[in-house]
């Protein structure tokens, strides 16, 4: 388990994902994956399918 | 995508230098103008929903301004000097403005936008720069991500992972339960009875 503000999330490393390569995780619904929302920005665009000015870059 | 920067007039002015080796998953190069497209598109006065406030953007000389049709684009202090350099103008001096870059600063292929302005998100359209692309989306339904094998990140750095597909279910009734039964890899416990429930049934 790991936990910050008041919330709590369950990660299991050793569910589906080390035999298959897929994780399946929960999310609220999303109508769209336009960046410029800030909803699907913040779940399911930053960093998985859009690399922005400063992401992965942990040197910078 | 930035290897560096630059803070210039007194951490009014910066400059991001992008690195070369950047792909959109169609091959093609990841640009200062895809950062100018995208950020500009977000500034539009056509885009009343999105999201300016969240990042650097925001803090760019004229963006508001700009958004309230009150100046051109040409105005607004984002400016691309070259092909792999991005130049940003801000309204007050800003030290922590790399920090703002992480959000709201994705840029976006243009010519698939512009070809599909609706619908160049769905898997048919999608073009992308990150380590994922969509395979699968149904509009507040499940959606699916699958490795983008034209994906270029930083040598050494944490985006090569063994994931090769995400699998995203919206809004479970009962997470701690999926997850407890490991139809979900991760769930986010939000009430108490869902605590006391996960750790009374968890073995660790």
């Amino acid at each position: 388990m790991t936990g910050s503000m008041g919330l709590m999330t369950l990660v299991n490393p050793g569910t589906a994902m080390a035999a298959s390569g897929t994780v399946t995780i929960p999310e609220p619904a999303a109508s769209t994956l336009d960046p410029a929302q800030w909803g699907p920005q913040q779940l399911l665009d930053a960093d998985a399918l859009f690399e922005g000015l400063v992401g992965y870059n942990q040197q910078g | 995508m930035a290897s560096g920067w630059k803070a210039s007039n007194g951490d009014t002015v910066w400059t991001f230098y992008l690195r070369h080796n950047a792909r959109w998953s169609n091959g093609q190069p990841v640009t200062a103008q895809d950062f100018y497209y995208a950020w500009t598109r977000l500034a539009s006065p056509q885009d009343s929903t999105g999201a300016l406030w969240s990042g650097a953007m925001g803090q760019v000389a004229n963006a508001w301004a700009y958004h309230g049709e009150a100046v051109p684009a040409s105005e607004v202090g984002l400016k691309v000097i070259n092909n792999y350099t991005l130049q940003m103008h801000l309204v007050a001096p800003l030290d922590i403005l790399p920090f703002l870059t992480t959000s709201s600063s994705m840029p976006l292929y243009p010519p698939s936008v512009t070809e599909h302005p609706t619908t160049w998100y769905l898997p048919q359209n999608f073009v992308g720069n990150g380590p994922y692309v969509v395979s699968s989306f149904t509009i507040n339904g499940e959606i699916k991500m699958t490795w983008n094998k034209d994906y270029v990140g930083v040598p050494g750095e944490y985006n090569v992972g063994n994931v090769n597909q995400i699998d995203v279910i919206p809004t479970p009734t009962v997470p701690v339960e999926d997850y407890l039964g490991h139809s979900l890899s991760t769930a986010l416990v939000t009430s108490a009875a869902d605590y006391v429930y996960a750790k009374g049934h968890m073995k660790n």
